[in-house]
């Protein structure tokens, strides 16, 4: 598989679009799956995978080559679905820090006051209880959430992807799951 | 583990659950555990909670990128580069390309610029030269990001070149340590310098020719 990704990217550095096309199908699925979990909503998660391809390919020569390809795929898109949730609604308040058991239960009281946008209620996929409570997380447990779970990669890739300590790492995916069991009970 | 019961249970209790279902706790802390679970009813509930929180986790369904996914991205790309479309023209339009081959040569313009001063291009890096053997030289250790160009001297590769390299009349040696990511290519002939400067004549028609296309 390594290898294969490896001779394709030679060939896209050299500017080979239908090279680039074999990439996509490749990874089409992981990215989008990423940004859907992140998101929770169809067209913005295609939108934000589209765009994660297309840094991709425009940035194709700052890719080193002796890295796994999908960790710093994932990165680009990682970060493009956080900017967009940003974007999207201030949340800053779900960004504070959550400490301890104290700080996760004034985190769910807050987060259960917060609507979900129309499109997002309807949606079958939203009926889904642990995807509702996924996207109930502030954006950095969201995404270590996501990583290990929908993408099931080990710590250190994660670390690699949100450019964090393996130390911190754990604690968000401690912290994101505590709140999820918290969500799940509430439901 | 509130209010009282949290007297009885050790404070570390709940990261060691995360720990063990990040497999990632010693068999001392796993030992801990299971055994206060035996008695703490409390704490058997939240480990009970956290594995059914990780089972709904891994068993969310997988997904698909919607359909036309692939071709709606390739849309959006910038233009290809034009030395891929140029290698594919040539090959489709082998007596044009000899038509104008025959035109290069006969201007002059491939021969004075054969004949022109020595060259030595790269993006970036820290190359060496030996002005006794008139060889450029690539560290061991160094690694030059883009392509290398060198012209009218000899080319030594201990280190690493992430893109391709080009040597115009002269030698290129790799030592054992040497990397080159893209293609090595030796140009010593004043036909191959035309090949290669004709390359250069037919990129500039394409970009003519898709303009051409494009309105
Ligand atoms: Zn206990």
């Amino acid at each position: 598989m390594d290898a294969i990704v490896k001779r394709i990217i030679l060939q896209v550095r050299k500017g080979d679009h239908n090279a680039f096309g074999e990439l996509v199908e490749l990874y089409k699925d992981r990215v989008f799956a990423l940004s859907y979990r992140m998101l929770g909503n169809r067209q913005e998660a295609e939108d934000v995978a589209q765009e994660a391809f297309i840094r991709a390919y425009t940035n194709i020569d700052r890719y080193q080559i002796d890295r796994k390809f999908s960790t710093w795929l994932y990165r680009i898109a990682t970060n493009l679905s956080i900017d967009r949730m940003r974007k999207k609604k201030p949340d800053y308040y779900l960004d504070a820090e959550v400490a301890g058991t104290d700080g996760l239960t004034m985190y769910s009281q807050v987060s259960a006051d917060e609507q979900l946008p129309e499109d997002e209620v309807v949606s079958l996929e939203a009926q889904d209880g642990i995807h509702r409570a996924i996207l109930s997380l502030p954006a950095k447990y969201r995404s270590a959430i996501t990583l290990k779970y929908i993408q099931e990669l080990s710590l250190k890739e994660i670390s690699e992807i949100l450019d964090l300590p393996i130390g911190t790492v754990k604690t968000r995916i401690h912290r994101g799951r505590e709140a999820l069991r918290k969500k799940l009970q509430e439901q | 583990m509130k209010g009282g019961e949290a007297m009885k249970c050790p404070a570390e209790m709940i990261g060691i659950m995360h720990d063990v279902l990040d497999e990632d706790a010693t068999k001392e802390q796993k030992r801990l555990l299971f055994e206060h679970i035996q008695t703490c009813s409390d704490c058997k509930q939240h480990y009970e909670e956290l594995k059914k929180t990780e089972s709904f986790l891994l068993s969310s369904p997988s997904m698909e990128a919607p359909d036309g996914f692939t071709s709606k991205v390739m849309k959006q790309l910038p233009q290809e580069k034009r030395t891929v479309w140029i290698k594919r023209w040539m090959k489709s339009h082998p007596l044009v390309t000899a038509a104008i081959l025959f035109l290069a040569l006969m201007t002059g313009s491939v021969y004075s610029s054969w004949t022109s001063e020595d060259q030595l291009s790269a993006l970036s890096g820290n190359l060496r030269f030996d002005q006794e053997t008139n060889t450029v030289i690539v560290p061991e250790g160094e690694v030059i990001e883009g392509d290398l160009t060198v012209k009218n001297r000899n080319l030594e590769i201990e280190g690493e070149v992430k893109g391709d390299v080009l040597v115009i009349n002269g030698e290129q040696y790799m030592a054992s340590a040497g990397q080159v990511t893209g293609e090595i290519e030796e140009v010593d002939h004043i036909l191959d310098w035309t090949w290669y400067e004709l390359k250069k004549l037919v990129y500039n028609l394409g970009d003519f020719f898709t303009n051409e296309e494009s309105k």
